[in-house]
């Protein structure tokens, strides 16, 4: 339970920072500021850490409960502004907390008995009449200790906003978020639809803070509900590098290598994710990812260009720290042993949006043609089992000959193929589905050592950034070249196709689809490859290769 | 329409079945949603919304041998257009579809024995008429296929570019896409702006001559598979692609001891290209229908004897209507690249008198390594 546990510690560290803060300044306003309680050395440190022992589990409770109500807000410590805000609520949560207690604290004491060290002496008369002009230990009865709940509590509220803060700042700061890449066939556990619903109307109240990044995307703002659907919030991310078998299309198992992930509410450090998870962050932040080389062999860790962690040993675990680079699409994995460990399995995609938090690929793109409402990332490879059964068995791989002799007999869009990775039910992620004039952002991403040429049918798409960079000029293509190691990031603008013949012509997207439906047919197009070698499995079975199916929807 | 699932292994129009039809043994597929793409539903539906068409083309399936440059037959498939009236039979590449802004289209489609669709590649269209079958269905008996050439792109309100699509395209068979299209059932598609050939697009640069350089590749291994082979399960191979002849436009390039010559120019007055020193450029519409990357040489751009402008991909003029969008641009020395399925249209702008050498290479999808060398040539007069 890895990322459980990493996360509980947090937790456990912020909690037991504040009970003991919190308690700390308790002892110090009512020893000396206020009421002048008197006791030996011995007795104010007992008296804290009793105190603050016992306000372990309140403060524990009052973190979760803070982190909760930010994540709820859509507050990820984006801005400047919003890096008080979880603090504030769990400060918040501890005052609510702390008036019932207080009152406790006084039972407790009397139920203790006056014993050094852990009873109070006699209160005497001292600055605490100044407050409030009474020694609330005096008092009795429910009124009587409720209002000395609420002075104390009150008290605690800078306090304990200011240790929360603290440990906000110590923190290092990574924006890294994981979308897991759901890569078995598995049931989307929110429908399409309810993911646009974050990505449209729903993101207002994501969009506080920097929030705006989680309403990119259906599967994002999946993964922002996953992440607030639990009181946690995401800020790092442990990847480990594992192996397994994987299932190909027509059966036949596959040995590959892949990722586990532990981030946030998520724990699949033991899983065979390929491709990995995609991270994502903005071009003003650093980046702390940590790795775990659970493979027999060392590998790096390495986005080209950015950082490389060099050879982790196995069984080691290395931190990657680095600043985001310039906005756009990355490959990271292991790019140690020429193309063939990314191959093999070793891959996934860092997503950089702009510093601005806009919704544009890059920020040189002009905001008023160039925004998107959705995005996605379709990862091409392709599978040579000759190949990956020579890493099984331990066995060194040359990558000359890698090159020379691969001749893949499976080809998949995000670790799927054929029509498991053209319906939205097995594959959320590359299946796309939006309604009539909602631009997706495309990252078509080639991590295999096949040259392939993504055709889209219904709409042409516009080449806006390769390979990180904007392109000069933007051509607006049916047919790209993504050649091994390219990242396109192509807008698919979801317009009514113009060629189709329709009378009266559509006036809105729900007009042209109650026209198509009426043939029985769907708003549907696929995306394939055109070097058709890759729409097979096996050698054989078209159409079962690299490709998925887009969808024009009526919400 | 009717959920069609008893293909066998037959080649087209043929009954042996000796390749590629039943599985081999590899493990079960028992998942329901493997079939979901498998059995993709057939037959010969009336077109929705029919109108009366500007332009009209009935395209029947043919199989016929050609002699490439060692001698040896090789068979093709295609769609012949039986609307024009010719003696002369196609055989690669399949008929020309050619229309204009503004045309009502139909595209009738006789597939014979056997399924096949028609894909008008880069045409936006409705699925009813994208000529997929998992989208939509395979054409058994017949079928229209309705489109409107060149309808404005896109409402006027909206900020991106708009297009009317004049330009350059393909059609193809998209029934077991990775053997049909192989076999030769491919054709141009060439959308003329509304004042009809002569120039590339409205309000673009005038031609007075203009090539269709589609660059080909042929595997004759492949030609002994059947019409479903590789669609049933088992391994027919079609991974595997190792071609050895290669066209432009149905012009094969010159052979010695069985491989291309990389020497030879092709010299087809077809393909070879004239354009007037300072006068109307020639068009090039450049098309890539192999299967892998092909690297295109201007050897005129080098020497300084020749311009050579990018003025569309995919059909889609550059015509700066956008912030940061694209605009023509000339060709720089050296190779330059077009993935399989891509187009792009050429101005070929001579700078002096003479004759200059273009090379093609076609490349292979993964090692990288040339499978076979095309040249011909760019004449300034």
């Amino acid at each position: 339970m890895i990322s459980a546990h990493h996360r509980e510690r947090r937790n456990l560290d912020s909690a037991v920072a504040l009970a003991f803060g919190v308690s700390l300044w308790q002892l110090w306003l009512h020893s000396f500021a206020l009421e002048g309680h008197s006791s030996s050395v011995l007795g104010h440190l007992g008296h804290w850490l009793r105190d603050g022992s016992l306000l372990i589990v309140p403060a524990y409770l009052a973190v979760r409960c803070g982190r909760w109500i930010a994540g709820r807000l859509g507050d990820r410590r984006g801005g400047s502004g919003s890096i008080a805000a979880e603090p504030a609520w769990i400060a918040l949560a501890l005052f609510v907390a702390l008036v019932p207690l207080v009152g406790l604290h006084g039972v407790v004491d009397r139920a203790l008995g006056g014993g050094d060290p852990f009873a109070e002496l006699a209160p005497a008369p001292g600055a605490g009449y100044l407050l409030l002009g009474t020694d609330v230990h005096q008092a009795s009865g429910l009124v009587g200790n409720l209002t000395h709940g609420l002075r104390d509590a009150l008290l605690s509220l800078p306090i304990a906003f200011m240790v929360g803060l603290a440990a906000a700042l110590l923190r290092t700061r990574v924006e890294v978020v994981a979308t897991p890449v759901v890569d078995d066939i598995v049931p989307a556990s929110m429908s399409k639809r309810e993911f646009l619903k974050f990505g449209g109307a729903g993101a207002a109240a994501l969009t506080l803070g920097s929030g705006g990044l989680l309403a990119a995307s259906g599967r994002q703002a999946h993964a922002a509900e996953q992440a607030r659907a639990t009181p946690w919030l995401t800020d790092d991310i442990e990847l480990f590098m594992n192996d397994g078998i994987k299932t190909m299309i027509d059966g036949v198992p596959v040995y590959s290598w892949g990722w586990g992930l532990a981030s946030g509410p998520v724990d699949e450090s033991d899983a065979l994710h390929v491709p990995g998870p995609v991270l994502w962050t903005y071009g003003d932040e650093r980046v702390r990812v940590g790795v775990t080389n659970n493979l027999a062999e060392p590998h790096h860790f390495e986005i080209e260009g950015v950082v490389d962690s060099g050879p982790i040993a196995p069984g080691d675990r290395v931190e990657v720290e680095f600043d985001a680079p310039s906005p756009g699409t990355y490959i990271y994995g292991d790019g140690s042993n020429g193309p063939v460990n990314r191959a093999l399995g070793l891959h996934g995609v860092l997503i950089v949006m702009p510093a601005d938090r806009s919704m544009r690929a890059h920020p040189s793109l002009d905001p008023e043609h160039w925004s998107f409402v959705t995005q996605w990332v379709w990862i091409c490879n392709s599978i040579d089992p000759r190949f990956n059964a020579r890493a099984h068995a331990g066995l060194p791989i040359d990558p000359v000959r890698f090159l020379e002799d691969f001749t893949p007999r499976y080809f998949t869009l995000n670790g799927r193929m054929g029509s498991i990775a053209a319906h939205e039910e097995t594959a959320p992620d590359t299946f796309v589905g939006d309604v009539e004039g909602n631009a997706a952002l495309i990252r078509v991403v080639n991590v295999g050592v096949a040259t392939h040429s993504p055709h889209y049918h219904g709409n042409h798409v516009y080449l806006l950034l390769k390979n990180a960079a904007p392109t000069s000029p933007i051509m607006w293509k049916d047919t790209l070249l993504l050649e091994p190691g390219d990242r396109m990031d192509v807008m698919l603008p979801y317009a009514i196709p113009p060629n189709a013949v329709h009378f009266p012509p559509p006036q809105s997207g729900r007009d042209f689809l109650k026209q198509l439906h009426g043939t029985e047919m769907e708003g549907k197009w696929p995306m394939h490859c055109h070097v058709e070698m890759s729409q097979t499995a096996g050698g054989g079975l078209y159409p079962q290769g690299l490709l998925t199916d887009w969808q024009m929807e009526d919400l | 329409m009717s959920k069609g699932s008893g293909k066998d292994g037959d080649r087209d129009e043929r009954d042996d079945d000796d390749h590629g039809g039943g599985g081999d043994g590899h493990a079960a597929v028992d998942d329901p949603l493997f079939y979901w793409n498998t059995t993709p539903v057939e037959g010969s539906p009336d077109t929705p919304g029919k109108v009366r068409p500007d332009k009209e083309f009935e395209m029947n399936f043919f199989n016929r041998d050609l002699e490439m440059p060692d001698g040896r037959d090789v068979e093709f498939w295609g769609f012949e257009d039986k609307l024009i009236d010719s003696d002369e039979d196609v055989i690669r590449p399949s008929s020309l579809i050619r229309v204009s802004e503004g045309d009502i289209v139909h595209v009738t489609l006789k597939p014979s024995k056997r399924q096949h669709t028609i894909h008008l590649h880069g045409i936006e269209i409705d699925s009813h008429n994208d000529g997929v079958g998992h989208t939509s269905f395979e054409v058994t008996g017949s079928y229209t296929y309705q489109f409107h050439a060149g309808a404005p792109f896109r409402a006027l309100d909206d900020p991106r570019p708009k297009t009317r699509g004049a330009g350059t395209y393909i059609y193809h068979c998209h029934v077991n896409t990775v053997l049909h299209f192989h076999m030769g059932m491919w054709g141009g598609l060439i959308v003329d702006p509304a004042t009809g050939p002569g120039t590339a697009f409205h309000n673009g640069p005038d031609y007075d001559d203009e090539r269709f350089w589609f660059i080909g590749d042929v595997d004759p291994t492949w030609r002994e598979l059947g019409h479903a082979a590789g669609m049933k399960g088992g391994d027919a191979g079609l991974n595997v692609f190792r071609p050895i002849y290669f066209d432009i436009t149905g012009v094969f390039q010159p052979m010695r001891s069985g491989r291309t010559d990389p020497n030879a120019v092709i010299e087809d007055p077809r393909i070879t290209a004239t354009a007037p020193v300072d006068g109307v450029p020639t068009l090039v519409r450049l098309g890539n229908s192999g299967y892998g990357p092909q690297e295109i040489t201007f050897h005129g751009i080098a020497d300084g004897s020749l311009d050579v402008e990018v003025i569309a991909s995919d059909g889609r003029a550059f015509d700066n209507q956008a912030p940061n969008y694209a605009q023509p641009f000339l060709l720089p020395p050296g190779p330059f690249v077009v993935g399989t399925a891509e187009r792009y249209d050429l101005l070929l702008k001579p700078r002096r008198r003479g004759t200059s050498l273009v090379t093609i290479e076609q490349k292979d999808w993964i090692s990288g390594k040339v499978h076979g060398v095309l040249q011909t040539t760019v004449t300034g007069v």
